[in-house]
């Protein structure tokens, strides 16, 4: 799994490609973390690079959100495709972040 | 399907550790390419054997004693199925309650996810105890990616 970090419009996004599993979740994690920790309130994962999330990866998304929303902010999705989709959708997940088809839409969108 | 290549063996066996998890996804990835079995399809049937490993590693076995998890392949005309076997205490992880799909964030909990995934992904499953080896096998289709 691949996560490069930019910023943009205010929000931090973090391109993730590969495969986040059991093994490769706690790297998304500490990004995560660390984002949090630097002051950053509003995240973006973009994830059409991605072609794998287990429930590994799903735990982390969960916490991060848990962890933002206190501090009024939120972790945002976009670029979702094939058996990624299907894990948010078969999770639950989907009606639990805030999802937009591409990057540009997800940071053009009203908080 | 094509027929599995001689010099693959279809029984994967390997200590139940947290690195055993990605040897064993790599393997079974390869044997599925080799099978000629779509990556679409290979990437769930990965996915659902993870989440099945991930449960013998972390409740299979007393936190520092040794044990194994076995992964066998059997390929048919349309189909795939892998057994997945421990030794470990008797443990059916599809007696788990199913996680509360439809909560908010300040109510949902990770677990229960993984066998959530397991279920809805796979064709079937079942649970076995056998003597004393815990027994899971899932089938998926091979044909359309639907089912």
């Amino acid at each position: 799994m691949d996560v490069s970090i930019s910023t943009q419009e205010g929000r931090a996004i973090l391109r993730v490609a590969g495969r986040m599993d059991a093994t490769t979740a706690p790297q998304f994690e500490r990004e995560c973390a660390a984002l949090i920790e630097s002051g950053e309130r509003h995240l973006v994962a973009e994830l059409s690079g991605l072609e794998y999330i287990s429930s590994a990866g799903l735990r982390i998304f969960l916490a991060t959100a848990k962890k933002l929303k206190p501090l009024e902010g939120e972790i945002r999705i976009c670029g979702m495709s094939g058996l990624v989709r299907e894990v948010f959708s078969l999770s639950g997940f989907i009606s639990l972040f805030a999802i937009y088809p591409s990057l540009d839409e997800a940071l053009a969108a009203r908080p | 399907m094509k027929p599995l290549p001689r010099d693959r063996d279809a029984a994967i066996r390997l200590p139940a550790t947290d690195a055993s998890i990605e040897t064993a996804g790599a393997r079974v990835d390869a044997i599925l390419s080799a099978l000629g079995v779509s990556r679409e399809r290979a990437l769930r049937i990965e996915l659902a054997l993870e989440e099945l490993l991930v449960n013998i590693v972390s409740y299979a076995y007393p936190a520092d004693g040794p044990g194994d998890f076995e992964i066998l392949i059997a390929p048919s005309a349309d189909a795939i199925t892998l057994t997945v076997t421990d030794w470990g205490r008797p443990f059916n992880p599809l007696e788990a309650e199913p996680p509360r799909t439809g909560d908010g964030i300040d109510d949902r909990e990770p677990g229960g996810l993984g066998i959530h995934l397991v279920r809805e992904l796979a064709r079937s499953v079942r649970y076995e105890r056998a003597g004393d080896a815990n027994r899971i096998a899932f089938t998926f289709p091979t044909g359309g990616i639907s089912g």
